[in-house]
């Protein structure tokens, strides 16, 4: 028994685990991390996919230097810093407004809670058909309030003016975001004890003083996990544009996660679109490191 | 004396209490406001007459309502007056039944493969088990954007483009991490004495699996697959790559396409993106607690 034991250095439960681990494990290798070196390899070699008798050739990094001396990569990694800043901008203050509106007891409450995740779970390309018919040019909702508000004469062309555009789907990617951001706020307004709102209402403070005081410091920490995910998005974004506006118009809503799809399966430029999704990739990792060390730092000095 | 500051003081508190009561009920309306005014309209469009939406200012309130699109979108065929061919209704249902058979076959092997694992990580201890496990968060953190390229050479190599077990292959690897992860930490929280019990009673390590730990593990597979479902059915970028006719297309692709070819039939694009959100709200509504369980295990995917 020991013999067998020592011969394959497994028990027969080990064993049982790797045969319950395999299945998951190979899909992971094959179509997760294979795909990852393989990827790492694309950025660093010439496939001549256009030309495929001139073999591969090694390019080193300069598939990597043409995306950063890329001009129209600058204006989409500009357009995708506004996005996340719209998102944050807009997005902190309304979902915190809203999780403090939920944190209250009143009727139907849960029912409400049910209705605010709607946003989160509509499929993306579906959100772009909703907002294209609320932004439509001609017999869109939005024209249609305005005009009937008395704020605009004429229907507006909301997605054809370069300057509203981007600001539009900003708000429409927000939309979808603000469940999440309101219901992880929740999470942390319900962690603060009861005990600290009374104590500020007994020394006089009122509500802009419970926000201020109590409310936002405490809630740092979710409000920078906010901003992480907000970030992520704004470089990941690509649904809404596919089905709003295809980056235009004259590349306004050009945005990263756009313009690698444009490169990659458009272009077909394989090399180039493989060297940004790796520094799509390597800026992601970095911000959500520094936003986490952050947070750390923040809930030690507290 | 006493009895009259008492009167004063509850009068004042009443007073308070019906001024912040009613702002509370004027924000929970703002709130209802910004979540379904984009949804509503979406619905209101499906059900209405051509003539009312293309006029300016839209029939906000169509009457009466008009399901005849919905009727349309599932059984009927093409009319005389529309832009649309009973080949593109045709083409919508088959992404309806794609979507369904993707998210189905997504969800069971999701489950199936990450139960299996998340069971062998919460219980077993494996050779190498923790640098596993590290390896499972990295390849949760992978942008998928980065995997596109290489995923997409491998398929063409293998002649797998363009069929829906490749999207159901790659979407299951995409979600698998976070089934894996999701279900060891569920694993984890089921006492052990429940399986040597078993054990002790004669039941292999097999049996113990399938007729003990499953029976009580439903609410667990449960979160897990409600929220695997909800992502593989909201897919598009996997399924808009991989796929090009439309017998093969998602139904998220194919909401896309009606937009991009610019039907002016507005109520029956709308009536489509009903039906293509139908799964996910419902799931959202009905059968939140297990979605948001979801939610907060993956919430960090990027």
């Amino acid at each position: 028994m020991t013999a067998v034991k020592k011969k394959t250095g497994l028990t027969s439960k080990q064993k049982f685990g790797l045969l319950l681990i395999a299945p998951s494990f190979l899909i992971i290798l094959g179509l997760m991390i294979y795909p990852l070196v393989y990827s790492l390899g694309i950025s660093v070699f010439n496939l001549h996919i256009t030309a495929p008798w001139l073999g591969t050739t090694f390019v080193g990094l300069k598939n990597y230097l043409s995306v950063i001396t890329d001009p129209d990569m600058h204006s989409a990694l500009l357009h995708t810093l506004f996005m996340a800043a719209v998102g944050i901008g807009l997005g902190i203050p309304i979902s915190l407004f809203f999780a403090i509106i939920l944190n209250k007891k009143f009727p139907m409450r849960g029912l409400v809670r049910g209705i605010l995740i709607i946003p989160w779970v509509i499929p993306g390309s579906v959100q772009g058909l909703l907002w294209s018919r609320i932004f439509d040019s001609h017999y869109g909702a939005l024209n249609g309030i305005l005009i009937q508000l008395g704020i605009i004469q004429d229907p507006v062309s909301w997605l054809l003016n370069p300057s509203r555009a981007l600001f539009l789907i900003a708000f429409a990617s927000l939309w979808g975001a603000v469940p999440m951001m309101t219901l992880l706020y929740l999470a942390g307004l319900q962690s603060i004890p009861d005990e600290l709102a009374d104590a500020c209402h007994v020394d006089g403070a009122n509500w802009g003083g419970y926000l201020r005081y109590i409310v936002i410091p405490l809630l740092l920490p979710i409000t920078l996990i906010n901003l992480v995910l907000r970030t992520i998005d704004a470089f990941t974004m690509f649904d809404l544009v596919y089905v709003l506006t295809g980056g235009g118009p004259a590349g306004a809503t050009q945005v990263t996660g756009y313009y690698l799809y444009e490169a990659a399966f458009t272009k077909l430029n394989y090399g180039y679109a493989s060297a940004l999704a790796w520094l799509i990739a390597i800026a992601v990792t970095l911000l959500a490191i520094f936003y986490s060390r952050f947070t750390i730092k923040e809930d030690t000095a507290s | 004396m006493s009895i009259n500051t008492t009167t004063q003081h509850s009068t004042g508190f009443y007073v308070k209490k019906i001024v912040s009561g009613f702002f509370l009920t004027l924000a929970i309306l703002l709130l209802l406001f910004f979540i379904l005014a984009p949804v509503a309209w979406l619905f209101i469009s499906s059900i209405s007459s051509q003539k009312d939406l293309l006029q300016m200012p839209p029939t906000w309130f169509p009457w009466p309502p008009d399901f005849s699109r919905y009727k349309q979108l599932l059984f009927g065929a093409a009319g005389a007056n529309t832009t649309l061919t009973d080949f593109t209704l045709k083409a919508f249902r088959y992404s309806l039944r794609n979507s369904l058979i993707i998210a189905t076959c997504v969800t069971f092997f999701a489950l199936l493969f990450g139960s299996m694992a998340g069971y062998a990580f919460a219980r077993i201890k494996l050779p190498l088990g923790d640098k596993l496990i590290y390896l499972l968060l990295i390849t949760q953190m992978i942008p998928v954007a980065v995997l596109l390229i290489p995923l997409y050479i491998m398929m063409q190599k293998l002649g797998l483009l363009d069929k829906l077990p490749t999207v159901i292959a790659l979407l299951t690897a995409i979600h698998l991490p976070f089934a894996i992860w999701m279900l060891r930490g569920f694993f984890q929280t089921l006492p052990a004495e429940m399986e040597e019990a078993a054990m002790v009673d004669g039941a292999n390590r097999f049996q113990v699996l399938t007729r003990v730990i499953l029976p009580v593990s439903l609410p667990g597979l449960f979160s897990a697959g409600a929220y695997v479902f909800m992502q593989s059915w909201n897919a598009f970028m996997i399924p808009l790559i991989f796929t090009s006719s439309d017998t093969t297309r998602s139904v998220t692709v194919a909401i896309a396409m009606f937009v991009g070819r610019n039907y002016t039939d507005y109520s029956l694009m709308c009536a489509a993106g009903v039906l293509a959100s139908l799964p996910p709200v419902i799931l959202a509504v009905f059968f939140q607690k297990y979605l948001l369980s979801g939610l907060t295990a993956g919430a960090v995917k990027g």
